[in-house]
């Protein structure tokens, strides 16, 4: 029943997503947990709300769960699917609406990670946080274990936002990040060195003799151009990362998708 | 035996005279007057005809000379004390006598003009321009030996891999004002050029990257007409300096006349046509290649796989082109600056102080990487 009135909830949610302009602010009766599908039942549903319901109103940043059946409802990018569900449902605690917010949609088994962008949410989880975040609960997912895979989410939510308070964001560590900004450094600044080495060198054999060429021009007496064959590689793309990933952001805010 | 040579002197108050690229004029540096080419070139042309010829006789009388000598050997008699020769140093070198203080003036057997070493005044050598060795053009010298040292200075501004001892202690040697004799081609380069033409989609389709490359036979021919393709025609002067000043501005082109020569260095060529042309033919293909390159636009990319490109030569004009050359020395080593006289564009290789080059480098990559470290992280 109480799903019932959930998914008509949500329903009514998404299509006011089109015509209402101003959102309103998450409120301490709002939910944070939509299983639409029914993937949970009444207990672990719940468990899961209440404990998204503490993480939230401690860090002053909704953590949602959505569960719905084919994400193209909404729109045909998973990335402004999520963010039209996650606008349409006036989420989000504070001016900024802060908030992260887990999809899954079953009908092709994807999921978006989303978060809002421009404030604490994006400074506890970025594009890095949210990768390592998903490695936290695909697992479960692909195992169908739901409620297992979203308080694991919930969880790394809540540790995420705590490392933020504290100052301390989870990031990329800097031996991650050394060797490829170590390579930027380096061809940018020889780049630029062997620039003003070539200044000093002016001195050149002539090459061609433009300089000398009549008012007339080129007089171009022979023009021919036959197709003979085309050919074709592919290159498979490569994700983000191993489990196929990619990251989007706009709508005002940054998400990462992919299946499970 | 030395030859006669000509000073062009103030017709007011015979000091020398010396052509003035800012004014165009011959200048007298005693009074001041101002003189134009025409004027002094009528007045001169008399004197420097006598010259002509008394350079003739004094190579006749040379000549007799030498034949007296082999005479004397031929009679047995020891000449080896009066031997002319100089040995291989003074092969190609020639002897005049200086007009104003007739000083004995040795010269290469190019020099067309110069100035004497003892008075100072500017000589011009007529019999090296006359006939069939005359030039048809000369661009009078437009910028000054001042214009020149600014140039230089110039051009050590904006090159922060220069020692700075070099700018600091570097002290010019030499600079000439020099007409530099040059073959100047007409000429055309037809032909036509074989190219494998690539037009390049890339495209995604599911997850695959697909790149399709159509590829086509592509053939263009065409012809250029090229006027006064300068070569250097001196030994003396460096290929590379020369080419690397171009190019001249030929609307200054003038009829030539050694009333334009006084005050500054001449040489007549000293390199033939024939071994000049290789180089004036290798740039008019390059340009025609270029040409016809540029006429394929539509492809993504255009390799040659074969070239017919022939030459019609044309007319070959001899023109004396102005050039400022400005020799330094800095640990050692020699430093060769050359200048266009007359659209000021100097070229000179310059020493880098490899000390500041990983310096520059290090201040770029350090805070590069770190910033480029910090936006990793948090993205």
């Amino acid at each position: 029943m109480k799903k019932r009135i959930l998914t008509c909830l949500l329903a009514l949610l998404a299509v006011l997503t089109m015509t209402v302009p101003a959102w309103a602010e998450q409120t301490e009766d709002d939910l944070f947990v939509y299983d639409t599908v029914g993937l949970l039942d009444e207990d672990e549903w719940l468990e899961l709300e209440m404990m998204a319901d503490e993480i939230s109103w401690r860090y002053n940043c909704g953590v949602y769960i959505v569960t719905v059946d084919d994400y193209e409802d909404y729109n045909s990018d998973i990335h402004y699917a999520a963010v039209a569900i996650y606008d349409g449902n006036d989420f989000g605690i504070g001016e900024n609406r802060e908030g992260i917010m887990l999809m899954l949609s079953m009908y092709d088994r994807d999921y978006d990670l989303f978060v809002r962008d421009g404030g604490t949410a994006q400074y506890a989880v970025n594009k890095y946080g949210r990768h390592q975040m998903t490695e936290v609960f695909l697992d479960n997912f692909a195992d169908n274990d739901w409620k297992g895979g979203f308080e694991d989410y919930l969880s790394a939510c809540g540790e995420y936002l705590d490392r933020a308070e504290q100052g301390h964001p989870v990031r990329k560590p800097l031996m991650k990040v050394l060797p490829m900004a170590l390579g930027i450094g380096v061809v940018l600044a020889m780049a630029v060195c062997l620039c003003l080495k070539a200044k000093m060198k002016t001195v050149r054999q002539g090459a061609e003799a433009d300089a000398y060429v009549t008012a007339e021009g080129l007089n171009l007496t022979e023009r021919y151009d036959r197709y003979t064959h085309t050919t074709e590689t592919r290159r498979k793309i490569s994700k983000d990362s191993d489990s196929g990933s990619s990251d989007h952001s706009g709508g005002g805010g940054s998400s990462t998708s992919g299946k499970f | 035996m030395a030859s006669q040579i000509t000073n062009y002197k103030c017709p007011a108050c015979t000091g020398p005279l010396h052509f003035v690229g800012a004014s165009g004029m011959l200048e007298c540096d005693y009074c001041g007057a101002k003189y134009d080419v025409a004027q002094i070139e009528a007045l001169y042309a008399e004197k420097e005809a006598k010259a002509v010829a008394a350079t003739e006789q004094a190579n006749i009388k040379a000549e007799e000379n030498r034949q007296k000598i082999a005479e004397m050997e031929a009679q047995g008699w020891d000449t080896s004390g009066l031997s002319s020769d100089w040995g291989a140093e003074a092969d190609g070198m020639k002897a005049y006598s200086c007009p104003s203080c007739g000083a004995e003036l040795i010269c290469d057997a190019s020099t067309a003009a110069t100035s004497c070493p003892y008075c100072g005044n500017p000589t011009v050598v007529p019999g090296q321009f006359s006939g069939a060795l005359k030039p048809d053009y000369v661009i009078p010298f437009k910028l000054s030996k001042e214009d020149a040292v600014a140039a230089l200075k110039n051009h050590y501004k904006g090159k922060p891999l220069l020692p700075k001892a070099f700018t600091n202690g570097n002290h010019i040697e030499e600079i000439k004002g020099v007409y530099v004799p040059f073959w100047m081609f007409d000429g055309q380069a037809e032909g036509c050029v074989d190219y494998e033409g690539l037009i390049i989609h890339v495209y995604e389709s599911g997850d695959y990257e697909i790149t399709e490359t159509e590829h086509y036979d592509v053939r263009r021919g065409g012809s250029i007409t090229f006027e006064k393709v300068p070569v250097d025609a001196s030994s003396k002067m460096p290929d590379d300096h020369m080419d690397s000043i171009e190019p001249y501005n030929y609307k200054d082109l003038r009829a030539f006349s050694t009333a334009y020569l006084p005050g500054f260095l001449a040489d007549k060529y000293d390199v033939t046509v024939e071994q000049s042309r290789e180089r004036a033919d290798g740039r008019c293909a390059a340009s025609l290649e270029g040409a016809l390159h540029r006429t394929t636009t539509e492809y993504s990319s255009c390799i040659p796989k074969s070239r017919n490109i022939n030459l019609r030569r044309g007319k070959v004009h001899y023109a004396l082109l102005p050039v400022w050359m400005l020799h330094t020395k800095w640990n050692g080593k020699d430093f060769l600056f050359a200048m266009n006289g007359q659209t000021g564009k100097l070229v000179g290789d310059l020493p880098t102080d490899m000390g500041k080059f990983w310096a520059i480098f290090a201040a770029i990559a350090a805070p590069v990487t770190a910033i480029a470290a910090t936006i990793l992280m948090l993205m």
